[in-house]
C-alpha cells in the first residue's frame, strides 16, 4: 500500500510539474500560472505526507521542491508581464478556473492541517 | 541584464530558496535524537535513542525492569506522557480473560453463544480460549466495503479507521464467516473477547481495565479513553507517522479490547514488575498453552518466542501514530517497554534493550 501511495505521489508531482513548466514559459495569463503552481504545491504536500523519512526519498523530495522553486522563479518573471485574465476569455472559463483554484486551496489546507 | 541571465538568476534564486525551505521541512524533521529533551533516566533514554531508527520517531517512552531496579525515561515528551500501546492491549485483555477464569466467572470452554444471542450461527460455538489464542476462525477484521473505506480514510487522512461501538463488533462477529480454527491473528476476535468478558461481568471494557488491573496494581496512567477523548487528556502525546504527519487517536469503544489502551512509562514499568513477580491479576495469560506458528507459542494473547536462547514473552502494538513493543524475559526477571510516536517498527529496538538488560545482569552476577 505504501508503495502504491508513493507511486501515486510521484505521478501526481510529475504531472503537475510538467503542466507548471509549460505554463511558466507559455501561459497567456496569470490565472493559468497560479492554478498550475497550486497543483504542484498540493503534490509536494501530499508527497510529504506519505513519504517515510528514509535518506533517498527525503532528498528526492527536497530536490522536487527545489525544482518547483526554480520553475516558480521563471513563472514570477513571466507573470509580471501578463494580465490576470487574457482578453476574450469566456465567463465559464474564468468561473471554472476560480472553482479549480478553490478546490486546490481547500485540499492544500486540509493536507497542511494534517501536520499540525 | 540579458533575458536569459534574468531567467537564470530567477530560477537559481527560486530553486535555492525552495530547497532551503524544503530541507527545514523535510520528512523526518523534528525526529528525536541524542540532543532531544529527556526526562527520567538519561542512560536508558540514550540507550533507547541509539536503538531506534535515526529518523521518523517523534516522541519516545521507555521502561526497563531488572532484578536490580526499574528505570523509566521519555524523550521529546513529558514523563507522564501517555502513548497508545495499540495491540499490546490484547495482552491486557488476555490477562482479564485469565483473571475471569481464575474468578470462576467464565471457563476456557465458555462459548460466545452462551454470552450473546447468537442463535445457531457459526460464531456461537467459538470458545473464549479459542479467541484468546487467535484460533477462533474469525477474520482479522470484518470483510466489506466499510472496512476498505475506513482503511483508506486512515491511509489518506490519518484518521482513526475504527469507529465501532461494542454492539457493532458483536453484530459483525455474529454474521462473520468462521474459517478453520487454526492460529490466525484477529482484531475482531480480541475485540469480541473483551466485550464477552464485559457482558459476563456487568462492567464495560474500560471499567474492567480500571477495576481489575489498573487500580489493584496502582497504574496511575493506564486507561481506555472514551471515544473521541483519546487526545483530550493533557498527558496525551500526539501520535505521528514516520513522515511526521499527525494521526488521529485510535479511541473507539468497539475495538478497545484489541488496541485501545493509553499508558505512560511508569505504569508500564509497574505492570512489568507485577508480571515478573507474579502478583499481576491474570498473570497466567503469559503461560504459553498452544503453538502459534513454527517459531512461537501463545498464551492468552501473549506470544513466547525463543530468541538467542532465551524465552521472550512479548507483544507488539501499532496504531496510526504509535508503535509499541513490550517484552519480558521471565527467567531473568527483566522486562522492557518501548513506545514511540511513529509508524516505524520498534520491535528490534525493544528486543535489543531487553537483551542488553540481561547482559548487564550477567556481568553483575559474574
Amino acid at each position: 500500500m505504501t508503495g502504491l501511495l508513493l507511486l501515486a505521489a510521484g505521478i501526481f508531482w510529475l504531472g503537475t510539474m510538467v503542466e507548471f513548466t509549460v505554463a511558466a514559459w507559455g501561459a497567456a495569463d496569470r490565472r493559468r500560472l497560479v492554478t498550475a503552481a497550486l497543483a504542484v504545491l498540493l503534490a509536494v504536500t501530499f508527497a510529504r505526507a506519505v513519504l517515510a523519512p528514509s535518506g533517498l526519498l527525503v532528498w528526492t523530495w527536497v530536490a522536487g521542491v527545489g525544482l518547483f522553486g526554480a520553475v516558480a522563479g521563471q513563472a514570477v518573471l513571466r507573470g509580471r508581464r501578463l494580465p490576470w485574465v487574457v482578453e476574450g476569455t469566456s465567463r465559464w472559463s474564468i468561473a471554472a478556473s476560480i472553482v479549480w483554484a478553490l478546490v486546490l486551496v481547500v485540499l492544500l489546507v486540509a493536507a497542511l492541517r494534517s501536520f499540525v | 541584464m540579458g533575458a536569459w541571465k534574468k531567467v537564470t538568476a530567477a530560477m537559481v534564486t527560486g530553486g535555492v530558496v525552495a530547497a532551503l525551505i524544503a530541507v527545514l521541512l523535510r520528512p523526518g524533521a523534528g525526529s528525536v535524537d541524542e540532543s532531544s529533551a529527556v526526562e527520567g533516566d538519561t542512560d536508558l533514554a540514550a540507550a533507547a535513542v541509539a536503538e531506534i531508527p535515526a529518523q521518523g520517531v517523534y516522541a519516545l517512552s521507555v521502561a526497563e525492569v531488572t532484578p536490580t531496579g526499574t528505570r523509566t525515561a521519555t524523550v521529546g515528551a513529558p514523563m507522564e506522557g501517555t502513548f497508545e500501546i495499540g495491540s499490546v492491549t490484547k495482552a491486557v485483555t488476555g490477562m482479564l480473560y485469565a483473571d475471569a477464569v481464575e474468578r470462576g466467572e467464565v471457563t476456557p470452554d465458555t462459548t460466545l453463544g452462551e454470552i450473546f444471542d447468537f442463535a445457531e450461527t457459526d460464531s456461537a460455538s467459538i470458545t473464549l480460549e479459542q479467541l484468546s489464542q487467535h484460533r477462533s476462525g474469525l477474520p482479522r477484521l470484518p470483510t466489506g466495503l466499510r472496512t476498505v473505506l475506513n482503511s483508506y480514510r486512515w491511509l489518506l487522512l490519518g484518521q482513526n479507521p475504527y469507529r465501532d461501538e461494542p454492539a457493532d463488533v458483536v453484530a459483525d462477529v455474529r454474521s462473520a464467516a468462521v474459517g478453520e480454527q487454526q492460529p490466525a491473528y484477529s482484531n475482531l476476535g480480541y475485540a469480541v473477547l473483551g466485550h464477552a468478558l464485559a457482558e459476563t461481568t456487568g462492567e464495560d471494557y474500560p471499567q474492567l481495565v480500571r477495576t481489575r488491573l489498573a487500580e489493584p496494581m496502582g497504574l496511575e496512567r493506564f486507561t481506555v479513553p472514551a471515544p473521541g477523548e483519546g487526545e483530550a487528556s493533557a498527558e496525551a502525546v500526539q501520535g505521528r507517522e514516520a513522515s511526521g504527519r499527525t494521526q488521529q487517536a485510535w479511541d473507539d469503544a468497539g475495538y478497545a479490547p484489541a488496541g485501545g489502551i493509553r499508558a505512560d512509562a511508569q505504569s508500564m514499568a509497574r505492570l512489568a514488575e507485577a508480571l515478573l513477580n507474579g502478583s499481576a491479576p491474570g498473570v497466567a495469560a503469559l503461560d504459553p498453552t498452544a503453538d502459534f506458528d513454527a517459531e512461537a507459542r501463545i498464551g492468552a494473547g501473549w506470544i513466547t518466542s525463543e530468541i538467542q536462547g532465551r524465552q521472550i514473552t512479548w507483544h507488539t502494538g501499532q496504531t496510526g501514530g504509535f508503535y509499541t513493543w513490550f517484552g519480558l524475559d521471565r527467567e531473568r526477571g527483566t522486562a522492557v517497554f518501548i513506545s514511540g510516536a511513529t509508524s516505524h517498527e520498534l520491535e528490534e529496538a525493544g528486543l535489543a534493550l531487553l537483551l542488553q538488560a540481561g547482559d548487564t545482569i550477567s556481568e553483575d552476577t559474574g
